[in-house]
């Protein structure tokens, strides 16, 4: 039976003019391990002219080494447009559908220039069996 | 329901003869019909982290699980499924062993698994 909750409550991120190399991790590492599969719906409720990408990722510890892009390409949502990503157990490499371990965390990845926000809801399904 | 085991703590292993190293760490896939195996190799040295499987604990029955060899530091993941035969297979137990590929060898490494009930 599939498991459905919110992960992230509507909330928005903004910030200052920074390098790429400060990532923004919007949401602390989520314990999926119970799931086989997961399906992660991303709504953007508004967002900035100019701003960055959103990754997930995923990770078999918490631990920084441990860390990899759950799907190959990064996410930048258009302002009312949501996104559905799925992730699988069986998946061990970046493709599509993405790679699911036991954790996963939602990341901005501030690669811009100019005052950047975000406005974001995610909705996750988690279902018990691999796929 | 997936099950997670922390198989094997980072450990570390150097050696100066070209032998076959067992990892006494023995998992029971039993309870599972697929599993996801993570490798975190933080150095290595002229060697390979493999995976054996068998179907109970005779020297005579372990063999490699097809395909899958380590050698490169970083993180590498496999799928391992009950209902493949051959390739990736995976039976009742899991070992790890290291092949040294000359004499002077080391290695560095944990191991984690996601055992999932079901056999895809």
């Amino acid at each position: 039976m599939a498991t459905c909750f919110r992960w992230l409550d509507e909330q928005t991120f903004w910030g200052p003019p920074i390098s790429g190399t400060t990532d923004l991790f919007v949401s602390p590492a989520l314990d999926v391990s119970e799931f086989g599969m997961v399906e992660i719906i991303i709504y953007c409720a508004s967002r900035g002219a100019d701003s960055p990408w959103v990754i997930v990722e995923t990770a078999i510890a918490d631990d920084t080494a441990m860390w990899v892009r759950a799907t190959p390409s990064s996410l930048l949502l258009a302002p009312g447009s949501k996104k559905k990503l799925v992730l699988k157990a069986s998946q061990t490499s970046a493709g599509e559908p993405g790679i699911l371990e036991r954790f996963i965390r939602l990341k901005i990845d501030p690669d811009s220039n100019e005052t950047w926000w975000y406005t974001l809801q995610v909705d996750v399904i988690g279902y018990p069996e691999a796929a | 329901m997936a099950s997670y085991i922390y198989w094997q703590k980072q450990i570390g292993y150097q050696g100066s003869q070209s032998t076959d190293t067992i990892g006494e760490a023995v998992v029971d896939l039993s309870p599972f019909g697929c599993a996801k195996i993570v490798a975190y190799i933080s150095a290595i040295s002229n060697a390979q982290l493999l995976l054996q499987t068998a179907p109970s604990d005779d020297p005579t029955l372990w063999s490699d699980v097809g395909s899958v060899t380590i050698s490169s530091t970083g993180k590498t993941a496999v799928f391992l499924k009950a209902t493949n035969p051959t390739d990736n297979n995976m039976e009742r137990l899991l070992r790890w062993k290291i092949h040294p590929t000359a004499t002077s060898w080391s290695i560095t490494f944990s191991l984690h698994l996601l055992g999932y009930q079901n056999a895809l």
